[in-house]
């Protein structure tokens, strides 16, 4: 890692493109949690990674890129929406169906981790992982639309639990909290 | 989910708030190609623009200097301008009117991609009050509505000081600008399109033009 970061810093250009291959979907999905129009998503992610990059002198390489990266993340989106919300003079209309402090930081960062997991799972768990809980299909509609039998669709459906169980192992609340969510429901008023 | 992170069983609660991310469509968006692309470029230009000092050399920034803001939607724009603006680096004329000519260095800025048919002369006099600017513009199309042009003195794309403000809606026109640097410190000589809501630098780059430190003795 640290050689790709001292190779982003550099801008060299499959270092730039292999940090945002790496951490593209978790900018993403921080933005569309917080905004709804894809063009502002897109600028969020753009200038996230923009950010990031003429600040990588900041990032400590002794710790861990994707907290930092987040904090970018938020605060960028946090901006664009600020920005968006203001009387403006361009071509577009501003965002009105967001608020942007509804949602907290640690629910974004929640978000963020989810789809870190997400993304970290093999393809063929995260395709059954996907069709499961985005489309809705049981585990013999997968079978069918992937053409595999419905048991390898349960050990794939399983080993993708366990995968997430341990990578979010840590956003887990206290056994005596249990009942409500993680940290569901915590959104700024 | 449990404690134990060697229990493979999730509590049905927390099976439930897993689920309910799992099915949000905003946590399966694919990353864009398209946003790819413009950050490679906005960034292979600015780094080939600016080279970046070895990471022992890299000092504090000054207090009074302004970074360049978010691009918005000019981002690809910008990242086009930026790279047009390399090509027709190396063909910059510099026109130096010498020691003993009292006006100040003259500068020939070029329009970048975003407006290629615009060129200025500026005429860069460092005084006791600052530096003084006077820029003498061509085809520069006036500001639209709610926009206006501003000039900058920087080191690089990060570092900037404002030299002024103006809109060109008369025509072309000679523009007098003052800033409180430089030109042996903040060489570079931009004109940035800028948006009455966002007051600091957009990043849009229209014109630009590099002074030689050296013509002021630095």
């Amino acid at each position: 890692m640290d050689d790709l970061i001292a190779r982003f810093r550099a801008g060299d250009e499959t270092a730039v493109r292999a940090i945002h291959q790496r951490y593209a979907g978790a900018v993403r999905t921080v933005a569309r949690s917080m905004m709804s129009d894809p063009e502002l998503v897109s600028e969020v992610v753009q200038q996230t990674f923009i950010k990031a990059w003429r600040a990588i002198d900041s990032f400590d390489e002794g710790r861990d890129f994707a907290p930092w990266l987040y904090s970018i993340a938020r605060r960028t989106a946090i901006d664009v929406l600020r920005t968006e919300k203001r009387p403006t003079t361009g071509d577009h209309e501003p965002e009105t169906d967001v608020a942007v402090t509804s949602i907290s930081f640690e629910r974004t960062w929640e978000i963020y981790e989810v789809r870190q997991a997400i993304d970290a799972l093999p393809g063929e768990e995260r395709e059954v992982v996907r069709l499961s809980h985005l489309m809705g299909l049981t585990h013999p509609e997968i079978a069918e639309r992937l053409g595999i039998p419905v048991g390898t669709v349960k050990s794939r459906s399983g080993r993708a639990n366990k995968r997430l169980h341990v990578a979010l192992q840590h956003l887990q609340r206290p056994a005596n909290q249990r009942g409500v969510s993680f940290v569901q429901g915590d959104e700024e008023q | 989910m449990t404690d134990d992170p060697f229990n493979d069983e999730l509590t049905e609660d927390d099976e439930a708030h897993l689920a309910a991310f799992l099915s949000d469509p905003g946590l399966w968006e694919e990353p864009s190609m398209e946003d790819e692309d413009a950050i490679v470029a906005a960034i292979r230009a600015e780094a080939a623009l600016f080279p970046r000092p070895e990471r022992e050399d890299v000092a504090e920034l000054p207090a009074n200097v302004i970074p360049i803001s978010r691009a918005r939607r000019w981002l690809a724009p910008v990242a086009v301008g930026i790279a047009a603006a390399l090509v027709v680096l190396a063909g910059f004329a510099f026109v130096t009117a010498g020691d003993d000519d009292p006006e100040g260095v003259v500068l020939a800025l070029e329009g970048t991609d975003i407006a290629p048919d615009a060129t200025a002369e500026a005429v860069v006099a460092p005084l006791q009050a600052g530096t003084r600017i006077v820029l003498d513009v061509s085809g520069l199309p006036p500001a639209d509505p709610g926009t206006y042009y501003e000039a900058w003195m920087r080191v690089d794309a990060e570092i900037g000081v404002s030299a002024g403000t103006f809109h060109l809606r008369g025509g072309d026109a000679t523009i007098e600008l003052w800033s409180g640097v430089t030109p042996t410190d903040y060489p570079l000589i931009t004109v940035t399109v800028q948006s009455e809501a966002q007051p600091e630098s957009s990043g849009v780059v229209v014109l630009k033009g590099l002074l030689d430190p050296s013509d002021f003795g630095g």
